[in-house]
């Protein structure tokens, strides 16, 4: 830290800057350690240049359990099956466009797509007032922005969860396999306060990650699952019972949250409007929202030029990082903002047109 | 993992000390050719220059089993490179001896070989006919020696005594047993435990006839349990040189990931059938230009220096026989990073340069 001629002020904000780095960069570190995960890092340096997915060159993805069998299908250039749900508590946002982009990628390198709306699931967690509520923004917003991702038709079973019975004959099957002991084991006594999120977590949600492998979707197969790592519970709920149901257990590739707009230590999130960018905002409200956010520059100009910023918590930069392909353009744009010589105000302008260009498709 | 000092580093150190050593020091950092040195390549260069002032011969070598698909590629590497560090000690007044060790006695004592005892014998007698060739061929300095006759020297049978005694004197947790079990792979331990480490003490006893040793990565474990006893026992320390691992062919990028063992130590060099990927390997007198031309065409290769190279490695081991075959006998110099530069021209150079240095000149021998 460049810090000779900086005004005292600006050094203790850039060292509480600094601070939440260490803070976000450990915590990464310990999941991935406490859980049992592991590293991206080999299959970073040997996957090659035409597999290699925009979220593992970027660090979006961070972690993984059991990725090795779907690199050696999409080596074969074989089939799998990904599954990634969506809970419909408000309308998309850019945290869930890096998933949506992640499926798209995935489903090019011969993925055979399960997306279940999970409407049920924001009734039980009290996300939405009705199942019906959950059906009508989903019916209306949700899948019109999801189909804007141009996935392949025949090879993605999108679908709303309350109308899926194939999934509750298959819940009711499972929740046969899980005492509640082993929900409230797995979850915590927070994470069940009703007999509904009881039968979701320990039935529901294994059924929609084990479908694919269900005998009419062609039975036993790998499975990928891109999650938070919050969602890494019912991984490992999956892959014991895969086990004794004779399926195979699921692999995980644990994706980092969209950063909220206003704080990097917390997540994008559809209920906090100012935290999120939705998909269908206005190129005004994008403005409005970028030039108001978190970023990893200290106050005083002439001491974000000594110090240089810190793009790994701007909020600004991260979007730019998860969702420009250019890797050019990124790489230059992090370089300069890195060593002071990019202002925040040329980042921020740089980050609105790229937005708003980006998000036309969905308005 | 034993360890170089940075190339840089190291030149400098003993360049110092020995200027004449420079080429030689530079060699054995290259990280083309070689993984490490144990203890490093700093140690290797004293222990050489000790000899030389004691007017003592250095005993250079290398061991090998075999297995019934007879001669890999990958073994040229190991002869290849033994007489390169010959030829160039001897180039700097040295005395040098240099021996490839047979080891048959360990390869009838392989289980899975135990009612082929006729058959091996049998295999033995070609190998050593084919071995004779490759060293007439690419004009070797080695001579080849069969582990059974080395057994019969009193010098051995005081080393397994030794070896044995020091052996029996420690419990099974001990870290010298911890370091043979890592010679093997996973799956051979309980056999190995069964015998009580036998090959592995005989491997051990043997290594300490010499001073330096050429072998493939894994055999650290056997240099790390013999400098064990070499601290205990105040004696003379192996020196030792790994060299890059050998991977197989015709496999893509998603196999190193999901082998993570092979992608660390990869496969026995010497042993065509190590993990029964014997299909994927380049055998003398077996494997035809056809099948080069698909497995290396098949293969993963990276110009990322961080992953496992099987193409950068065969093409090396054929640059090594053009060079040898034309009594060029300088230390060779690769630039990984040229060479990782363009993988298409990598790969068509080396199936030339194998086709006609290697496989053309072993035709219908095995």
């Amino acid at each position: 830290m460049k810090t000779n001629h900086t005004n005292p002020l600006s050094q203790q904000e850039y060292a509480q800057k600094q601070a939440i780095k260490r803070r976000l960069d450990e915590y990464y570190s310990l999941q991935q350690k406490k859980n049992g995960l592991k590293s991206l890092n080999k299959i970073k340096q040997y996957l090659p240049d035409d597999y290699s997915l925009l979220a593992l060159k970027r660090g979006t993805a961070i972690a993984h359990l059991d990725l090795e069998p779907i690199l050696e299908l999409i080596a074969k250039g074989e089939e799998f099956s990904v599954v990634s749900g969506l809970n419909p508590s408000s309308q998309l946002h850019l945290g869930h466009k890096v998933l949506f982009d992640l499926l798209k990628d995935l489903q090019n390198l011969g993925a055979n797509l399960f997306i279940p709306i999970t409407d049920l699931e924001s009734y039980f967690d009290n996300k939405q007032s009705s199942v019906e509520q959950a059906k009508k923004i989903t019916k209306e917003k949700i899948i019109p922005a999801i189909k804007k991702f141009n996935f392949d038709e025949k090879k993605t079973n999108l679908y709303l969860l309350s109308e899926s019975q194939e999934i509750i004959n298959f819940s009711l099957e499972l929740s046969k396999h899980i005492t509640p002991e082993e929900v409230k084991r797995v979850f915590g006594d927070d994470g069940v306060d009703n007999v509904g999120q009881m039968f979701y977590r320990g039935a529901m949600q294994l059924a929609q990650i084990l479908q694919p492998q269900l005998p009419q979707h062609g039975g036993p197969k790998h499975t990928l699952i891109p999650v938070g790592i919050d969602q890494h519970p019912y991984i490992l709920l999956a892959r014991d019972i895969a086990k004794k149901i004779g399926m195979i257990p699921p692999s995980e590739l644990v994706i980092k949250f969209q950063q909220s707009l206003l704080d990097p230590e917390k997540k994008m999130s559809g209920s906090k409007p100012k935290t999120a960018i939705y998909l269908d905002d206005s190129e005004e409200e994008i403005r409005k929202k970028i030039n108001r956010a978190y970023t990893g520059s200290v106050s005083i100009l002439a001491d974000h030029r000594q110090l240089g910023g810190i793009p790994d918590i701007c909020s600004v930069f991260s979007l730019l990082n998860s969702h420009c392909q250019d890797d050019d353009k990124v790489k230059k744009l992090r370089d300069q903002y890195l060593s002071g010589k990019l202002l925040m105000k040329d980042l921020k302008a740089a980050t609105i047109e790229f937005i708003v260009k980006t998000l036309e498709r969905f308005a | 993992m034993a360890e170089f000092l940075s190339p840089k580093q190291a030149v400098l150190v003993r360049v110092q000390v020995y200027p004449h050593m420079k080429k030689l020091t530079q060699f054995l950092t290259s990280n083309t050719l070689f993984e490490a040195a144990l203890p490093s390549v700093k140690e290797l260069v004293d222990l050489l220059e000790k000899k030389k002032t004691d007017n003592q011969t250095i005993n250079l070598f290398y061991g090998e089993t075999y297995d019934e698909f007879g001669i890999t590629i990958d073994s040229l590497k190991y002869y290849f490179i033994l007489s390169f560090i010959h030829f160039h000690l001897e180039k700097l007044g040295f005395k040098v001896k240099s021996i490839v060790v047979q080891a048959d006695t360990a390869s009838l004592i392989n289980k899975s070989a135990q009612d082929k005892e006729l058959e091996l014998n049998k295999q033995k007698d070609q190998r050593l006919e084919l071995l004779e060739k490759i060293m007439k061929t690419y004009h070797l300095p080695i001579e080849t020696k069969l582990m059974s006759d080395l057994f019969k020297s009193s010098q051995y049978q005081q080393n397994i005594k030794l070896v044995s005694k020091y052996a029996q004197s420690l419990t099974q947790d001990n870290k010298f047993f911890f370091n043979l079990e890592k010679t093997v792979l996973r799956n051979r331990i309980k056999q190995e435990r069964q015998t009580k480490f036998k090959y592995a003490l005989e491997a051990i006893a043997t290594s300490m006839l010499f001073d330096i040793k050429i072998g493939p990565p894994r055999e650290q474990f056997y240099d790390r349990a013999q400098h064990l006893m070499a601290d205990e026992l105040k004696l003379d320390k192996l020196g030792s040189i790994y060299l890059k691992p050998s991977y197989p062919l015709d496999q893509n990028f998603a196999f190193f990931l999901s082998n993570p063992e092979i992608e660390e130590f990869g496969l026995t060099p010497y042993k065509a059938g190590s993990n029964k990927m014997n299909d994927s390997r380049i055998i003398l007198g077996r494997t035809t230009s056809n099948q080069l031309g698909a497995m290396i065409s098949k293969s993963f290769e990276s110009p990322n220096p961080d992953v496992a190279h099987p193409i950068l490695d065969l093409f090396v081991i054929a640059d090594m026989a053009k060079k040898l075959t034309s009594q060029n006998q300088d230390l060779p110099d690769y630039s990984q990073a040229k060479l990782l530069n363009d993988i298409e021209a990598l790969k068509e150079k080396t199936i030339t340069l194998v086709d006609r240095k290697i496989l053309r000149r072993f035709k219908n021998e095995n």
